[in-house]
């Protein structure tokens, strides 16, 4: 009888130790950086600018699509980083307008799980920006807005919207 | 011989106009009729210069503003208050100060006087304010306020033009001129425009598509578009629209 207990003892033991966790991927709530996603070489493939106060005025001219106005197209953004961390940024505007007026520096986004914010900084110039959205498993682009704030009222009067795929 | 006289003598004219629109800056540049604003204005040169004291005489389309006073005696209300040598400054917001609507007021103008009312400035006039609510117009900006470095679009519809040239004529491009603070030119340039519907676009940013010397603080625009008629003859005769300005914001 005491052989028997033993055994199922020692059974039962070598049971529970085979037991591993399934693989089912990321599970919600778990910390996933997203700086590896924004890392690469972007092409600039959409520009809308929103006049913010035509709404509060009832105006029918809200957005326009600015894309083929100027070559937008020309523009380019290179972002790197090391593992998860972001390092330096580098844009190429070709023919384009600056969108993005410096030319190199570091980027540093406020949440590598879920950007919201960006900065492209070089020295004490800093260029701040919202991330409209990232590159995920189910989009490839991302979008960057920047907002033009009136000095005399401290109004956000318009807004840039520009989609980048990457290249 | 005449011809050229009479355009020397508008070209003189143009150019006291801006320079005396040039000695008026408002903060913030573009106001509606319920925003406070403060206007500063530079008497040098006229006969206001070197006065101790300065009161502001302001009308508009609406009527002139309720604290102007006699002219024979200002009210104190309407003091201005120094803002460095021959300069004066006053704040106040449109729909108090005329005593009357945001969608009556379109437009105002001012000078600066003496209490006695026997020194004054010239009039300098006009300036518009910004509607609260979208009005179609024959002349537009997208967006409603620009800096600089953005993207401008003006926009002509002729759908609302009640000039007989403006309704007839098919625009070609558009003549955009930037000016800077002291009221000079700048540059100069033609943009194409594209049609959409009954409205044509002109597209430009100030800083991109111009030639801006380093240094230099554009203040506004002016814009009128450019197209043909056919005369009497059906040959095509070359006409513009009136021309339109358009201060730059403060945008950042």
């Amino acid at each position: 009888m005491k052989r028997i207990l033993t055994i199922t003892a020692v059974a039962s033991l070598l049971a529970l130790a085979s037991c591993r966790p399934e693989k089912f991927g990321d599970i919600v709530g778990t910390s996933v950086s997203n700086i590896t996603n924004l890392t690469g070489s972007w092409k600039l493939v959409k520009a809308t600018q929103t006049d913010m106060e035509a709404p509060i005025k009832n105006s029918p001219f809200v957005t326009r699509d600015i894309t083929t106005d100027f070559p937008f197209a020309d523009f380019r953004l290179t972002l790197n980083s090391t593992g998860t961390a972001s390092t330096t940024f580098a844009t190429t505007p070709g023919n384009s307008p600056r969108i993005i007026r410096l030319a190199t520096g570091n980027w540093r986004v406020d949440n590598a799980d879920a950007p919201r914010n960006i900065q492209f900084i070089n020295g004490t110039d800093t260029v701040r920006a919202l991330v409209g959205s990232y590159p995920t498993s189910f989009r490839s682009d991302f979008s960057v807005r920047i907002d033009r704030v009136n000095t005399e009222t401290g109004k956000t009067t318009m807004r840039y919207d520009y989609v980048f795929a990457k290249q | 011989m005449k011809k050229l006289f009479s355009m020397i003598l508008a070209g003189l004219g143009a150019l006291l106009v801006n320079t005396a629109s040039a000695q008026v800056t408002f903060s913030p540049s573009v106001f509606t009729a319920i925003d406070q604003v403060t206007i500063t204005v530079d008497v040098t040169g006229t006969p206001m210069a070197g006065e101790p004291e300065a009161y502001l005489w302001a009308f508009s389309n609406a009527g002139d503003a309720v604290s102007n006073g006699s002219w024979g005696s200002s009210s104190i209300v309407n003091k201005m208050t120094s803002a460095g040598v021959n300069k004066w400054r006053y704040t106040f917001t449109g729909v108090d100060f005329y005593n009357s609507t945001p969608a009556a007021l379109k437009e105002l103008g001012l000078l600066l006087k003496s209490k006695d009312g026997s020194k004054q400035t010239p009039d300098y006039k006009w300036f518009k304010f910004d509607p609260l609510i979208f009005t179609a117009t024959k002349m537009r900006v997208f967006p409603s306020k620009v800096g600089p470095d953005d993207v401008v679009s003006v926009n002509f519809d002729q759908s609302l033009a009640t000039v007989v040239n403006e309704q007839r004529m098919m625009p070609n491009n558009v003549t955009v001129v930037l000016v800077n603070a002291a009221g000079g030119t700048v540059d100069t340039k033609t943009f194409p425009v594209k049609k959409e519907g009954t409205i044509f676009i002109g597209t430009f940013i100030p800083t991109y598509s111009f030639t801006v010397p380093v240094g230099t603080v554009l203040d506004k625009f002016r814009y009128r578009f450019n197209g043909t008629v056919k005369n009497a003859s059906n040959v095509d005769v070359t006409v513009s629209t009136e021309e339109v300005e358009v201060p730059f914001s403060k945008l950042k």
